[in-house]
């Protein structure tokens, strides 16, 4: 079987392809010989990538494991639950979409203790919208 | 001649209300977060760099710095009375701390972290203010040329001693150099990799990705570690002593001398060296004074010379650690590339310039650093029993709560949702390099330092003209760059045994 490090090492350097191949032809201007080249770092990033990539591929060792399923689940949970809370707040403002992100985490995390539930859903918010708006005068919406 | 005036000016800039009572909030945010379990001293930091926004450049500086060395001495709480790290700089304290407070002592092994830690500190910070500007004045010889090379042997070096290996290591890098190309480059202003998007012409917020990487991605990582078990840990009680149990005497904290001396001199030197931290530093104290002992087997059953091993040692880096940063503009850890950002988004450019064209503002930050010792040590001595409340907060009110700074320090970043999606990015990036083990340290010094390389890169060509035998003119550089290989030589296939004695020293 496929060690995960072998096969990030191919994602990467295929990564570093693209980027050699399409992202930098494609979305850099290039002036080859200028010392000012805006394409220099990109290519050279590029190059670094898919090298070291290959390096990867071919030296995989042990470090790192590819996450059991369930915490991808709940990490992707929490992910969406940001997305929507940031497509939301230009709409209702912070304190709502805020509260609303501590239910989704409470219901997450399973808590079922009152008082906790209780301060995280509406203390939590309470705090970060008075630090922000009141004391730092950093508006939220 | 050195300028006293400015010297002496500079240190009564920081003698405002404002700025002493910024120094008192962060030392006490950064006691509170250290002291909760799951959350970092880097996680506070990366929240309080937007909380900066609004302040003043040297009431900015002075609340982040004491933000970071509150965080070191709140750090030894949970160790002492959980076993379990605020910080990874305070796992070594553990190993003494938490024996020393199952012994019934739970309140002297807390004070003898604060009197260490806060000694380490005040010690590295004297020692930062004595060879900084000498060292600013060496590194402002430096050309374009000597530059680049340093900033890719502290690349290499970087990549080298943080992580699982120095492949991913370097691949890190390489992520963090390409995500620093985003916007227009430095010599003909032309976008890259803006994908027709104005928000990104100005590149992409370094502090929303800071948060994302850093602070949100651990922030979820403990989420996903609570999940169905929200239970509170319990913590060895605090109260009811004896007054003995309880106090650290002068002749008690003036024996370990010695341990806090070995402590202090390593702590310091790993401070200065970039890539290497506050945890190495503590286990490194720890271990040589173990070794120097004449009763090594006393070490782990509760030893007061265990404890201010590792806290003098874990908190000497926090002030040696911007040495590099101040003579060099190469940030020497991750709370110290979190300082970047700040200085940054205040206007200030770090590396050797900076003593000439802000001298004043540099002095008044080396003043706010000495302050906030003793704040340290006021808030520590008062707070340490509070403190000790906060190790059992739940974490589902902790990781939400911090979760919702995340979101919102990130927002106010750009004043719109463009940095709240950046730092989402960010968090599943930081997330995925956890999990494979990438190191995000390489990443962020990486997309930090990038545009500083590309700017000196872009120069050293013009003057080279493309001629590589040039570089034969530039024996520093060429000397520099011979190090960069020799790091990756040395230090690539050594990483595995020695990180692999770490989590056995531990005993986790």
């Amino acid at each position: 079987m496929i060690s995960s490090d072998r096969l990030l090492g191919l994602v990467v350097a295929g990564f570093g392809c693209v980027l050699l191949v399409w992202l930098v032809p494609n979305f850099v201007s290039s002036h080859p010989g200028d010392p000012l080249d805006p394409s220099l770092f990109p290519r050279a990033a590029g190059w670094l990538i898919t090298l070291l990539g290959i390096l990867l591929f071919l030296f995989a060792g042990s470090g790192g494991s590819v996450p059991p399923r369930r915490e991808v689940l709940v990490f992707g949970s929490f992910v969406v639950a940001l997305l929507l809370a940031a497509f939301w707040l230009p709409k209702v403002g912070f304190l709502p979409v805020a509260c609303s992100l501590m239910v989704a985490s409470l219901l997450l995390l399973r808590e079922r203790r009152p008082l906790w539930a209780l301060l995280t859903l509406f203390a939590v918010p309470a705090f970060v919208w008075f630090l922000f708006e009141v004391l730092l005068q950093r508006s939220l919406s | 001649m050195a300028d006293y005036s400015l010297l002496i000016s500079g240190l009564a800039d920081v003698f405002t209300l404002t700025n002493l009572l910024f120094i008192v909030i962060g030392v006490t945010l950064g006691q509170l977060v250290g002291a909760t379990p799951g959350l970092s001293i880097i996680m506070a930091l990366a929240i309080a760099v937007p909380l900066t926004y609004g302040l003043d450049t040297l009431t900015a500086i002075a609340f982040l710095i004491s933000v970071n060395k509150g965080g070191t001495v709140g750090g030894a709480v949970p160790s002492i009375l959980l076993n379990v790290p605020g910080t990874p700089e305070s796992a070594a304290t553990a190993l003494d701390g938490y024996p020393m407070a199952q012994k019934g002592k739970p309140m002297k092994a807390m004070k003898y972290a604060l009197y260490h830690s806060v000694l380490g500190d005040l010690s590295s910070d004297v020692v930062l203010i004595l060879l900084a500007a000498p060292l600013a004045v060496v590194a402002l010889k430096m050309g374009p040329v000597e530059i680049s090379a340093l900033m890719i042997l502290a690349f290499t070096i970087i990549s080298g001693l943080v992580g699982d290996s120095m492949i991913k290591g370097l691949i890190a890098a390489s992520f963090g150099i390409l995500l620093a190309t985003v916007g227009l480059d430095p010599g003909m202003a032309s976008p890259r990799f803006t994908f027709g998007m104005l928000e990104l012409y100005d590149g992409v917020p370094l502090t929303a990705v800071s948060i994302g990487a850093l602070a949100m991605s651990g922030v979820l990582v403990g989420l996903i570690s609570l999940q169905g078990k929200p239970g509170s840990q319990s913590a060895i009680q605090i109260t009811g002593r004896p007054r003995e149990d309880s106090v650290v005497t002068f002749a008690e904290f003036f024996a370990n001398r010695y341990v806090a001396l070995r402590a202090f001199i390593i702590g310091t030197i790993i401070g200065a060296i970039p890539g290497l931290g506050s945890t190495t530093a503590g286990f490194l104290s720890y271990s040589v004074n173990k070794q120097a002992a004449k009763d090594p087997e006393a070490f782990g059953t509760g030893d007061a010379r265990g404890i201010a091993a590792s806290e003098t040692a874990n908190s000497a880096v926090v002030g040696a650690n911007l040495i590099p940063l101040l003579t060099l503009g190469i940030p020497g850890n991750i709370a110290a590339a979190l300082l970047v950002s700040a200085f940054m988004i205040h206007g200030m450019q770090p590396g050797p310039l900076l003593f000439e064209e802000q001298g004043r503002l540099i002095y008044g930050m080396f003043g706010a650093m000495l302050i906030a010792n003793f704040c340290n040590l006021g808030v520590g001595q008062f707070g340490m029993r509070f403190w000790a409340l906060i190790v059992s907060a739940p974490g589902t009110v902790i990781y939400p709560a911090a979760m919702l700074l995340c979101f919102a320090g990130s927002y106010v970043i750009t004043g719109a949702t463009f940095g709240v999606y950046v730092m989402i990015c960010a968090a599943i990036f930081g997330y995925l390099m956890r999990s494979f083990g990438f190191s995000i340290v390489a990443f962020i010094v990486a997309f930090l330092l990038t545009p500083q390389l590309e700017n000196s890169v872009l120069k050293a060509r013009l003057i080279m003209d493309d001629d590589l035998s040039l570089l034969l003119d530039h024996p520093v550089a060429l000397a520099l760059l011979a190090m960069a290989v020799a790091s990756v030589v040395f230090l690539g296939p050594k990483k595995k045994s020695r990180r692999s004695d770490i989590p056995a020293a531990t005993g986790q």
